[in-house]
């Protein structure tokens, strides 16, 4: 074995009591990101995406715990034993957050160029106005025009995709080695979506940092990233390289996520959905987590869960259908898909 | 505009603030300038037998009182006392109440249960029944003292507001972020200080009305600050057995304390509109 990845996520559990009993938010995640990589976490709302994100930095704490044999190693080092001094410099320094909503992200009544000298001084022994100079550096490297300018202003006063670049900026202020962007473009126009993504994927090569994208769009994950983990009911279901994910999805799930993506020149009466929804947290079906929505259930599945199984070199999925591969042209699901079981 | 600019417009347009604010500046003006605009020292004794008990006159606009001194000057000198104790009362009570709120807010649950609840037990006391019994340690009481007392019973219900009004905010997302950016909690409480400003700047304001009716209260009951220094709550106790043969002398001090605390109650309220739109109308706890 080579040196530890930049990321490596053993077992990650977090769970949260409250009245309806323990929500299992995030149940067993193994990940991995290297240094430089890109990598994708793909799911819909409710299955433990975001949680992941806050887990790495600790920020789940004190409503969500942690479980006792989850790691988080960070090149080697567990973020989770960490002092709370020494994770503050991690924070922002080495791992950095940027999240969904730009507006709400930004301090209302401190001008955005305050926050993010805020952040450099906080990790950085410079004076005031070194801690500026470099605010002003970064807006211009995230693009945003008369940058001296813009520093002066309120996040009221920018435009949505504006507040995501001064997030952006904010976040990359001191060079961290893993940016986490938790469904950075989903609260923007389509248009300003795309200047983002490009935004990111240049900054990443121009920092060769690693970049974990969180989002429920395959759309966004496909052309950006390298490798891609999906997310469901607090587990991951599968993981491959992205093109072998688009082009071979193993989990019914993927699948499913795939054909509900719509494509140009295609004629369809409705998008295909994934009947049925992600169950709550504190619920989880027995057996495989999947199988009140999967159009492939079988008995088996409704009683065992399934382990992560190998399919290929680097390709892995949480579903019997491994085995057993036959079930699959029995009964496909199509675009008409049969009326899923327990549902 | 900057929000600031946004606020002070707001509160341009409130009549009733505008009158206060500029009340509470005469007021402020006649304190500082008293010396200047009195045209007798407050406790010039004049002239015990032609001036005793005058009403008012063009010589003396407020008339004399039982021991022939100008109860105009004494009336202006007597803000002093009641401006002085009001806005430095309230200043140490608005400060604490800040630390405690943040405190409360932004160290845990522990803290929080532990301050928040001893708050509860500090304001199941009767306000001035604490101050009245701590005055008696002294024997003349200094002023200081009565800021100390007044302004350390003052901080308990604005150390509410501001810690639920922090708590609140802790779970915004801006908050969220700036921790996961390495923020400590010195830097959140100063992330989160320009936003409980608001509820401070006015729970400060109309703590300054209430304070002065308090002191003039104690003055009122000869606990408060020792004759001869005029006081407007002095000197209504003077009047107070006046009232039918020489009303002049209580109800000079009363209107003065009347307009005053309306000035400050007023300018509050204006504050309140003016620094938070989404509760207009509404009253303050």
């Amino acid at each position: 074995m080579s040196e530890a990845p930049l990321l490596e996520l053993r077992d990650l559990r977090v769970t949260y009591t409250g009245p309806d009993g323990t929500a299992r938010a995030v149940d067993g995640v193994d990940l991995v990101v290297g240094a430089g990589e890109t990598v994708g976490l793909v799911g819909e709302s409710g299955c433990g995406k975001s949680v992941t994100a806050l887990a790495i930095l600790r920020l789940v704490e004190p409503d969500g715990h942690v479980g006792l044999g989850s790691s988080v190693r960070l090149e080697g080092r567990d973020l989770l034993a960490l002092p709370l001094k020494e994770l503050r410099h991690v924070r922002g320094n080495h791992v950095a957050l940027i999240f969904q909503e730009p507006g709400a992200a930004l301090n209302p009544v401190l001008t955005v160029g305050a926050q993010i000298a805020e952040t450099v001084r906080e990790h950085q022994k410079v004076s005031k106005s070194d801690a500026w100079a470099r605010t002003v550096e970064m807006l211009t490297l995230v693009g945003i025009p008369e940058p001296e300018v813009r520093a002066r202003h309120y996040a009221h006063q920018l435009s949505g995709g504006m507040r995501q670049r001064v997030l952006i900026a904010m976040a990359l202020a001191c060079k961290p080695r893993l940016l986490i962007a938790d469904e950075p473009t989903t609260a923007l126009d389509v248009t300003i979506q795309a200047e983002i993504l490009e935004l990111l994927a240049d900054l990443q090569r121009r920092l060769g940092m690693a970049v974990l994208l969180i989002t429920h769009n395959l759309g966004v994950v496909a052309g950006h990233t390298r490798r891609t983990a999906v997310m469901y009911a607090g587990q991951i279901v599968e993981e491959a390289t992205t093109g072998e994910l688009f082009a071979r999805p193993a989990h019914p799930y993927t699948e499913g996520l795939l054909a509900a993506v719509p494509r140009l020149g295609e004629r369809r009466e409705r998008l295909a959905a994934i009947p049925g929804q992600v169950p709550p947290a504190t619920a989880w079906p027995t057996g495989c987590r999947f199988h009140p929505r999967c159009p492939y259930a079988w008995d088996k599945c409704r009683g065992e869960m399934p382990p992560l199984l190998d399919l290929a070199p680097g390709h892995k999925a949480r579903c019997w259908l491994v085995q057993e591969p036959v079930r699959r042209t029995e009964r496909g699901p199509g675009r008409t898909a049969a009326p899923p079981h327990g549902t | 505009m900057t929000p600031g600019a946004a606020a002070w417009r707001r509160f341009r347009r409130h009549r009733p603030a505008v009158l206060g604010a500029g009340l509470a500046a005469l007021v402020t003006v006649a304190t500082l300038a008293a010396p200047v605009l009195a045209p007798h020292g407050p406790t010039a004794i004049l002239d015990p037998i032609a001036l005793q008990l005058r009403p008012p006159s063009p010589a003396h606009p407020l008339g004399t009182d039982a021991l022939s001194r100008d109860v105009y000057s004494r009336v202006l000198h007597g803000a002093r006392v009641s401006l002085t104790v009001g806005v430095a009362a309230a200043a140490l009570a608005t400060i604490v109440a800040g630390a405690v709120g943040l405190a409360a807010g932004l160290l845990g649950p522990r803290t929080d249960a532990a301050l928040m609840r001893s708050v509860d037990v500090l304001l199941a006391l009767p306000r001035l029944l604490v101050v009245m019994t701590a005055v008696a340690l002294w024997e003349s009481l200094p002023l200081a003292a009565l800021v100390g007392l007044l302004g350390a019973t003052g901080w308990f219900a604005l150390s509410r507001l501001v810690r639920s009004r922090v708590r609140e905010l802790a779970a915004a997302d801006f908050v969220t972020a700036a921790v996961a950016l390495g923020a400590d909690r010195l830097r959140l409480a100063r992330h989160l200080l320009p936003h409980v400003g608001a509820t401070l700047v006015v729970g400060a304001t109309l703590d300054v009305g209430n304070i002065i009716l308090l002191e003039a209260g104690l003055s009122f009951l000869g606990l408060g600050v020792a004759p001869p220094t005029p006081t407007w709550g002095g000197m209504i106790l003077e009047g107070r057995s006046l009232m039918f043969n020489a009303p002049w002398v209580a109800l000079g001090p009363g209107v003065a304390l009347l307009l005053t605390v309306l000035a400050f109650n007023l300018v509050g309220d204006g504050l309140r509109d003016a620094l938070d739109p989404r509760h207009r109308g509404a009253g303050l706890a």
